[in-house]
C-alpha cells in the first residue's frame, strides 16, 4: 500500500513513451474503457474490461421511450446492464457498426488502430450489476473490429460477483456484489491485465518506492463553459492521482496506464440514503481503488506511470449521477437529443486524454 | 423538442409548482409505459408469422422463463429479508431507557419499510425491464424479416479463452 501527502501538485512531465499507453477500468469505468480506447485508439496498445459492455450500448434501441434521454437511461439499466435473456442483450454487430460510422465522421480515431491492440474482458459468473451476456458481446463487437482472436483473453470463468479481483485478505468475498466492489481471489486482477496488454513483466514489488500524488483534476476542465461548470457536467472530482515510480521521476523510458475506477469508488463518493447525500455515515472506501488494487506495485517493477482520474456524485436537477459512474449513458452532455459521451469531445474523455498528454503520453 | 417538452414549455412557469411538475413527470412515464406496451401488442401482431420459427418461440419460451425466476428470486429475497427482521426482534434485549426502547422499535419498523420500498421498487423495474427488452426483441425481429437476412443471428457462441485453453490441455 502506497501513502500520499497532503499536497496537490501540478501534473508533471515525464520521459513516456508515445503510444503505448493503456486503459482498464471496472464497469462504468469499464465501458468508459472502451470509449476511451475506441475515441483515441491511436494512444493506445490495449485496453482491460472488468464488467463492460461495447460503445454506445445505451443507444442500441431508441425506440425505448420517446423522450431520448428516458431511452438512453433504460437502454443502459435494461439492455446494456441486465438484460433477461442473451437475445435482449447489446447487439454487437450494430454496435461495430455504429463505432465504424463514428470513425467515419472523426468523431473517434480510424478503427484501424485498433488491429494490433491487445484486450483482456472479463465477467464473473456470479455478476448480477453487468450480466454476463452483455460482456460476452463486447468480446464480439471488438472481435468485429478486426481485433485478432489470439490477443483477447476473454475469462468468464471465475465465480466472482462485480468486483476488481486482488488478494487482499480484507476485500469482499470473491462471489459478492456489493460497495467497495474489491473482491478477494487466488490473482491480482491489475496484474494479468497489464500483462495481457504489455506482455511478460517483472514481478510487482513489495515496497513502492515510487510516489503518489494528488493532482488538481479541475484545470483539465477549463475548457468547460460557464453553464456546463455551474452545472458539473463533468461529475469529476476536485482531485486525481497519479502513480509516478521512482525511476521514471528521475528520468528512466516509462509507459502510462490508466486505471478507472467503478460507480461508487471514487475517493470523495458517499452514499445517498433516502434520496440525501449520507455524510454521517459515509462508506469509507475512500482511495481503495487507488492504493490496494495493485497496479502500482507491478507499475513500479515495470516503470510504467498510473494514472487514476476520479468522478463523482452529482444530482443537482442538471446532471443525475448520484453513484459517482463514468458516463457511458450521456448525462454529461447539455444537448440530451444527441448526447455526446463517446467521442473525442466528450467532456470526461477530453479530460482523460488531456491528462495522457500532459503526462508526455 | 419532444412533445413532452412542448407541452411543458407551453405553461407558464407559475402554474408549475414542484409537486405539479413532479406529478407530470410520473404522468409522462407512465404514459411511455402504456405507449411500449401498445407498441410492444402492435409489433407482435406484426411479426406473428415469425412465431412458426422453432427458434422464435424458443426465445419467446427463454423470456418467459427468465422473467419468471426474477420473480422467484424476489420472492426469496422479501421471505430472507422478513426473516432477518424476524431474527432480529428475537434477539432484541431489554432497554435500559424509554429512548433506547423506542429507538430499538423504530429500527424495526424502518428495516420493514426499507424491504417493502426495495420490494416494490423491484417490482417497478422488472415491468420496466420486460417492457424494454420484449420490446427490443420484437424491434429486432421485426429489422431482420424486413432485412431478409440469410446471416444467422449475432450468436452468442462467445466461448472463454481460458476455458478453451483448458480445454485443449
Amino acid at each position: 500500500m502506497v501513502a500520499t501527502d497532503s499536497k496537490v501538485v501540478k501534473l508533471g512531465r515525464y520521459n513516456v513513451q508515445q503510444g503505448q499507453s493503456s486503459v482498464s477500468g471496472l464497469s462504468s469505468g469499464a465501458f468508459m474503457t472502451v470509449q476511451l480506447h475506441l475515441a483515441h485508439s491511436a494512444s493506445f496498445v490495449g485496453a482491460g474490461i472488468i464488467a463492460g459492455g461495447p460503445f454506445r450500448c445505451a443507444e442500441s434501441f431508441p425506440g425505448a421511450a420517446p423522450v431520448a434521454e428516458d431511452a438512453y437511461i433504460q437502454n443502459s439499466l435494461y439492455i446494456c446492464l441486465n438484460p433477461l435473456v442473451p437475445h435482449t442483450a447489446p447487439n454487437a454487430e450494430h454496435l461495430a457498426q455504429l463505432a465504424r460510422q463514428t470513425a467515419a465522421a472523426g468523431e473517434i480515431d480510424p478503427v484501424e488502430h485498433l488491429g494490433d491492440d491487445k484486450v483482456y474482458i472479463f465477467t464473473g459468473s456470479k455478476d448480477e450489476v453487468v450480466f454476463s451476456d452483455t460482456v460476452a458481446r463486447t468480446k464480439r463487437f471488438y472481435e468485429l473490429l478486426g481485433i485478432k482472436a489470439e490477443h483477447i483473453d476473454y475469462d468468464d470463468t471465475v465465480p466472482a460477483g462485480h468486483s476488481i479481483i486482488t488478494q487482499n485478505p480484507e476485500d469482499s468475498p470473491l462471489g459478492t456484489n456489493q460497495p467497495p466492489y474489491i473482491n478477494q481471489g487466488d490473482f491480482v486482477q491489475s496484474h494479468r491485465i497489464l500483462e495481457h496488454i504489455h506482455g511478460k513483466l517483472k514481478p510487482a514489488v513489495e515496497r513502492p518506492t515510487g510516489r503518489l500524488v494528488r493532482f488538481d483534476q479541475r484545470e483539465f476542465l477549463d475548457f468547460l463553459a460557464d453553464d456546463d461548470k455551474k452545472a458539473r457536467r463533468d461529475s469529476m472530482s476536485d482531485f486525481g492521482y497519479a502513480y509516478i515510480p521512482k525511476a521514471v521521476e528521475d528520468g528512466e523510458p516509462a509507459r502510462v496506464h490508466i486505471a478507472l475506477h467503478g460507480c461508487k469508488q471514487g475517493y470523495n463518493y458517499v452514499e445517498y440514503t433516502n434520496g440525501r447525500r449520507d455524510t454521517q455515515s459515509s462508506p469509507p472506501y475512500g482511495n481503495r481503488y487507488v492504493t490496494t488494487t495493485g497496479y502500482n506495485e507491478l507499475a513500479d517493477a515495470n516503470n510504467f506511470i498510473i494514472l487514476y482520474p476520479q468522478a463523482e456524485g452529482t444530482d443537482n436537477g442538471y446532471t443525475q449521477n448520484p453513484e459517482g459512474c463514468w458516463d457511458w449513458w450521456g448525462y454529461s452532455s447539455a444537448n440530451a437529443q444527441r448526447p455526446d459521451y463517446y467521442s473525442r469531445s466528450a467532456i470526461q474523455i477530453r479530460a482523460i486524454h488531456d491528462m495522457l498528454k500532459r503526462l508526455g503520453g | 423538442m419532444s412533445f413532452y417538452d412542448a407541452i411543458s414549455a407551453a405553461i407558464p412557469q407559475a402554474l408549475q409548482p414542484a409537486g405539479a411538475q413532479r406529478l407530470n413527470g410520473l404522468t409522462q412515464l407512465y404514459a411511455q409505459s402504456a405507449s411500449r406496451q401498445w407498441q410492444n401488442g402492435l409489433n407482435t401482431v406484426a411479426v406473428l408469422p415469425a412465431y412458426a420459427n422453432p427458434e422464435t418461440l424458443f426465445e419467446a419460451w427463454a423470456l418467459q422463463q427468465a422473467v419468471w425466476q426474477r420473480l422467484q428470486k424476489q420472492g426469496e429475497q422479501w421471505w430472507n429479508g422478513l426473516a432477518t427482521i424476524y431474527a432480529e426482534r428475537d434477539e432484541l434485549r431489554r432497554a435500559n431507557t424509554v429512548s433506547k426502547f423506542f429507538e430499538q422499535e423504530y429500527n424495526l419498523y424502518a428495516q420493514f419499510g426499507e424491504l417493502v420500498g426495495d420490494q416494490f421498487t423491484s417490482l417497478l423495474e422488472l415491468a420496466d425491464n420486460i417492457q424494454v427488452d420484449y420490446g427490443y426483441w420484437i424491434a429486432q425481429k421485426q429489422a431482420a424479416a424486413v432485412q431478409q437476412s440469410k446471416v444467422p443471428a449475432s450468436a452468442d457462441g462467445v466461448a472463454s479463452t481460458r476455458r478453451k485453453q483448458a480445454n485443449a490441455a
